[in-house]
């Protein structure tokens, strides 16, 4: 029998992925009392070395995805941890050099919010607005670097938009002014080619649950040459080489690393298969009247797209789309009940960024969810428009 | 946001949507709110002589409690007469709809562009 309200498909991969089965069927060798459940810290019995090497093992897995070094890898909680020991980390070890700043008024809030205390701390934070279509205007950057300027933050691809800034022209633009480049990578790895060895980057921050991991997992890589110094923001230990104690959780790396692993195996054929599925959804409905694309049209990760629908009501324009689970605004900051702040940097007025929506198209996307979702936006966003008087 | 059938099966299922020809006679119209607020809306009705309201529709720009307490509205006066009415007030839709506090003003509008329309029938 079909059920009365069947769930509503999934378009809010940016948000968080579903854990790969293969990830998941390997991090259950790390759980329970007959696989390697030990903590890696407990070197004097057999149940702390196995659980070391395998953390070990991940650690030279993840890094090889990233063309890094096994011990540029700090594990975290996740991006934000990774985000907050990047910034808050090499801003507080090189203040002695100077207290400037610099990001974009659409970074993450695990970006915007570390930059904030900050300030409160003392240091000055230059906050560059974006283009019109998300990306980032290198002269203004140009124009904004100082003497004293310390940290330049941006990150790969935009949470809400999808945007991809160019991050190797901005690390070519900052490279040899002594000034540390921190990228936050959490909407790009396994989707974009990220290779360190090349990429003029110095701290990059990363995330599982946005790749087919786990949550509660992150990374953060460092690199080591030229040595890139941070104050630890957590003590208890001494873990990952002094910058991130507590307790290793190996399921939990045992599980970014084979996502990592796998997305990168299989990254160009994912990508060239989400990136058919967006633009097969976007061309069914581009024609509505009132649609408008946020962001660059191209510059953009495959699997977002982010449209505001003129003339539409948020409150109703949700409900009329709750045969799909889309976002408003980015998971982090739909507590708010605040317009997107990514896309009134863009220029949009609180309404039209009220009504917009992020949908976001991942691995397990399919064809007939994609006809699905056409179907119900054409359908709905007419009807709407019947009942509306302007 | 979750909404209660009533709400669900007005927002979804309207049948009382459209635009009566104001110069017509017998034929009423309000208009209110605000669309930069974010609501707006028509509502009309039509009266014969003898009092009988025979069509009553809506158009609106607004959240789904606006087009379901219009569309249920339009429902209580269509095939009444317009004596029986004004008989319905902002508390009633806000229990009907189980509208939350922040959304009361949205029924205070619907009732205000009722009473406004059963006037001019009458």
């Amino acid at each position: 029998m079909k059920s009365p309200n069947p769930l509503p498909i999934y378009f809010d991969y940016m948000a968080s992925t579903p854990v790969d089965p293969r990830v998941l069927k390997k991090m259950m060798h790390y759980l329970g009392p007959d696989g390697i459940f030990a903590n890696p810290a407990s070197a004097t019995h057999i149940y702390g070395q196995l659980a070391a090497k395998a953390v070990e093992q991940a650690r030279v897995q993840l890094a090889e995805t990233i063309s890094a070094e096994p011990s540029e890898i700090v594990f975290t909680s996740g991006a934000t941890e990774a985000d907050n020991l990047a910034i808050l980390g090499a801003a507080r070890f090189y203040q002695h050099k100077g207290k400037h700043l610099i990001t974009m008024l659409t970074e993450h809030k695990a970006v915007l919010d570390s930059f904030q205390q900050l300030e409160r701390e003392g240091f000055e934070v230059s906050y560059l607005k974006p283009k019109l279509d998300g990306l980032l205007d290198l002269q203004m950057l140009a124009e904004q670097l100082r003497p004293e300027t310390i940290l330049v933050s941006i990150m790969h691809v935009n949470n809400e938009i999808g945007v991809v800034q160019d991050i190797a022209a901005i690390g070519e633009l900052l490279r040899n002014k002594g000034i540390i480049f921190h990228v936050d990578a959490a909407q790009s790895a396994g989707k974009i080619a990220i290779n360190l060895k090349k990429l003029p980057v110095d701290l990059m921050a990363f995330s599982a649950h946005k790749n087919y991991g786990p949550k509660g997992i992150g990374a953060l890589y460092v690199r080591q040459k030229p040595r890139i110094r941070l104050q630890p923001q957590t003590f208890g230990g001494g873990h990952e080489g002094g910058l991130r104690s507590g307790t290793l959780a190996p399921h939990q790396i045992i599980g970014m690393a084979e996502a990592f692993a796998i997305a990168e195996a299989s990254r160009s054929l994912e990508e060239a298969r989400v990136l058919r599925l967006r633009q097969r959804l976007w061309e069914s409905i581009k024609e509505l009247p009132g649609i408008q694309l946020n962001g660059h049209p191209s510059q953009r990760v495959a699997g977002n797209l982010n449209v505001s629908f003129f003339g539409i009501e948020a409150d109703s324009l949700l409900l009329a789309l709750r045969g799909l689970a889309v976002s408003r605004t980015s998971a982090c900051a739909s507590a708010s009940q605040q317009p997107s702040y990514v896309l009134k940097a863009l220029g949009l007025s609180d309404e039209l960024a009220y009504s917009s929506i992020r949908l976001s198209i991942g691995r397990f996307t399919s064809e007939e969810q994609i006809s699905a979702a056409s179907e119900i936006i054409c359908h709905q966003i007419k009807r709407l428009r019947e009942i509306s008087p302007l | 946001m979750n909404y209660n059938k009533l709400v669900e099966r007005c927002f979804f299922q309207p049948e009382h949507v459209g635009v009566l020809d104001s110069s017509q006679a017998g034929v009423c119209h309000s208009r209110t709110g605000d669309a930069s607020r974010g609501d707006y809306f028509d509502l009309y009705l039509c009266c014969e002589k003898s009092g009988l309201i025979l069509k009553a529709c809506f158009k609106a720009y607004g959240c789904p409690y606006l087009i379901a307490g219009l569309e249920w509205i339009c429902g209580q006066l269509e095939g009444s007469s317009i004596s029986e009415h004004p008989r319905i007030d902002y508390k009633a839709l806000v229990q009907l709809l189980d509208m939350p506090r922040r959304y009361y003003p949205v029924a205070l509008l619907v009732e205000k562009a009722y009473c406004d329309v059963v006037k001019g029938g009458k």
